[in-house]
């Protein structure tokens, strides 16, 4: 696989982009945890203090939907394009194109486990900590191999039709509304099958399901999205292989 | 300038005789690009119609041609970055590298890790370039700046820092793009300076110009490109008066 042999070059680049991205700023890597906190503060005024609707644990079950929807979001806008924004370079020399949305999802992933992290170290002092949190890192890893998978699809397609990451930054938007971040949509609810089709839906029920109500993960669902993630990266990757010399001329 | 011309011509007879293996075989070559303006637009350009020559070890080769030629399209061949429509390039195991790279800089970061970073897309391993790194660094001159952001670097920083990685690194072949231009004065000198001696040395180079004397003075074999088309090849001075001819 092309991917093992330029492992170090995907290392080194992961490394440099998390560093250029922190050093810019005064406060360096704290915008990463940061960044999150004030979109909850946001989110919270105007549910809370505007139009008085609360979920339990509000805070909480707000900051763990913003993150890991955080993480998908940004990982497909950045990732998606990451072929094309890498036009100069891949002009200049041949790298297997595989590589670029692979570094934007591992610099992605990085951020999302420093931001989680601190959020688990958080909520364990609030005394949600409980034996269910040993199954997170399923749950994370789940949502990886989605992530990337998706990305990998995005990737490839926006060299050929860069419409479409347009049409992502609405998607997104669609999907920040669907996906429950803001609300809860109960069991209960009529529309609850149909609004858990949506796999992010589903993942961030799970992340609640573990870290707020201290139960298990439903296995069988996360093998799924995990599942799909690996058949696009599977699929992809040999579609991404098939236009190695012909990305260099159309980027 | 006489001085190096004379320097040249010796140069020509002295690499004939040593003229090795075949490394890149290059046969009938056309690349067409379709640029798709919208979905109900379609253009087609051939940008190399028929281009066949060989590049042999040690021998350093000048594209000469007018803008628009094909020169660019034919380095990313030779690179292998892309491949071709028609005919092909065959690559019997040399390592190509583009010189004067600048493209990757990430401008936050020191120039000492752009430098990692450059060599490690060439594909060198990282203990090798580890190895290699003061001497990148004292080559290029950059000095003590080596750990400031390249951001802070001047354009001619920027590309004796590209220069030099692919300078010390040295691959099989070397490609020139001399449309590029590279740094001030001073380094064009040098660096002209560090070209001449890698021609004398193994080095084989195949530099791309639209200037007869750069090739004059430091290839040993010609190649004039014209739309896609090979016009002449062969023996330095006979290519130059004919593309001269044609264009001045």
């Amino acid at each position: 696989m092309g991917l093992w042999n330029y492992r170090e070059y995907i290392l080194y680049s992961v490394r440099a982009k998390l560093l250029s991205e922190t050093i810019r700023n005064h406060l360096g890597i704290l915008w990463m945890v940061l960044e999150p906190i004030m979109r909850m503060f946001v989110y919270y005024f105007v549910f809370v203090y505007l139009i008085h609707r609360r979920t339990e644990d509000f805070t909480s079950f707000l900051l763990i939907g913003i993150i890991a929807f955080t993480w998908f979001s940004k990982t497909l806008t950045q990732g998606g394009n990451s072929i094309s924004a890498s036009g100069r370079l891949i002009k200049q020399l041949y790298l297997p194109k595989i590589i670029f949305p692979t570094i934007t999802s591992l610099v992605r992933t990085i951020e999302f486990l420093v931001v989680f992290l601190t959020l688990l170290i958080y909520l364990a002092t609030q005394g949600y900590l409980s034996v269910s949190w040993t199954a997170l890192p399923g749950v994370i890893f789940a949502q990886f191999l989605f992530i990337y998978g998706i990305t990998l699809v995005m990737a490839c397609i926006i060299p050929f039709i860069p419409d479409i990451s347009y049409i992502i930054s609405s998607l997104m938007t669609a999907l920040f509304f669907l996906s429950g971040i803001l609300f809860e949509v109960k069991p209960s609810n009529p529309k609850y099958d149909l609004f858990m089709l949506n796999p992010l839906a589903k993942l961030l029920e799970q992340y609640r399901l573990i870290i707020l109500q201290g139960s298990f993960p439903e296995w069988l669902s996360l093998v799924y999205i995990g599942g799909s993630g690996v058949v696009m990266a599977l699929v992809v990757s040999q579609i991404i292989k098939k236009l190695e010399f012909q990305l260099p001329r159309i980027v | 300038m006489k001085i190096e011309n004379t320097e040249s011509v010796c140069l020509a007879g002295e690499k004939e005789k040593r003229k090795g293996k075949l490394l890149i075989s290059i046969r009938n070559v056309g690349v067409i690009y379709n640029r798709n303006r919208s979905i109900f637009k379609k253009k087609r350009f051939e940008a190399l119609k028929d281009v066949s020559f060989d590049i042999f070890s040690g021998e350093s080769i000048g594209v000469i041609g007018r803008n628009g030629a094909g020169k660019s399209t034919l380095m990313t061949l030779i690179s292998g970055i892309i491949k071709p429509d028609r005919g092909e390039v065959i690559n019997y195991g040399a390592s190509v590298s583009l010189l004067a790279l600048q493209a990757g800089f990430m401008n936050e970061l020191s120039g000492r890790d752009n430098m990692v970073l450059s060599g490690l897309a060439l594909g060198f391993p990282k203990k090798k370039l580890e190895e290699k790194l003061d001497e990148i660094i004292s080559f290029s001159g950059i000095g003590g700046r080596i750990d400031d952001a390249v951001r802070t670097y001047s354009a001619g920083m920027r590309a004796r820092l590209g220069f030099s990685i692919a300078h010390i690194l040295n691959p099989d072949i070397l490609l020139v793009d001399e449309t590029l231009g590279v740094g001030d004065r001073a380094f064009r000198q040098k660096s002209a300076n560090a070209m001449r001696e890698k021609i004398k040395s193994e080095q084989t180079v195949v530099l791309v110009s639209h200037n007869s004397n750069t090739i004059r003075d430091l290839c040993d074999r010609a190649v004039w490109l014209e739309k896609g088309i090979v016009m002449a090849s062969g023996e330095v001075d006979t290519v130059l008066k004919a593309y001269e001819k044609k264009v001045l």
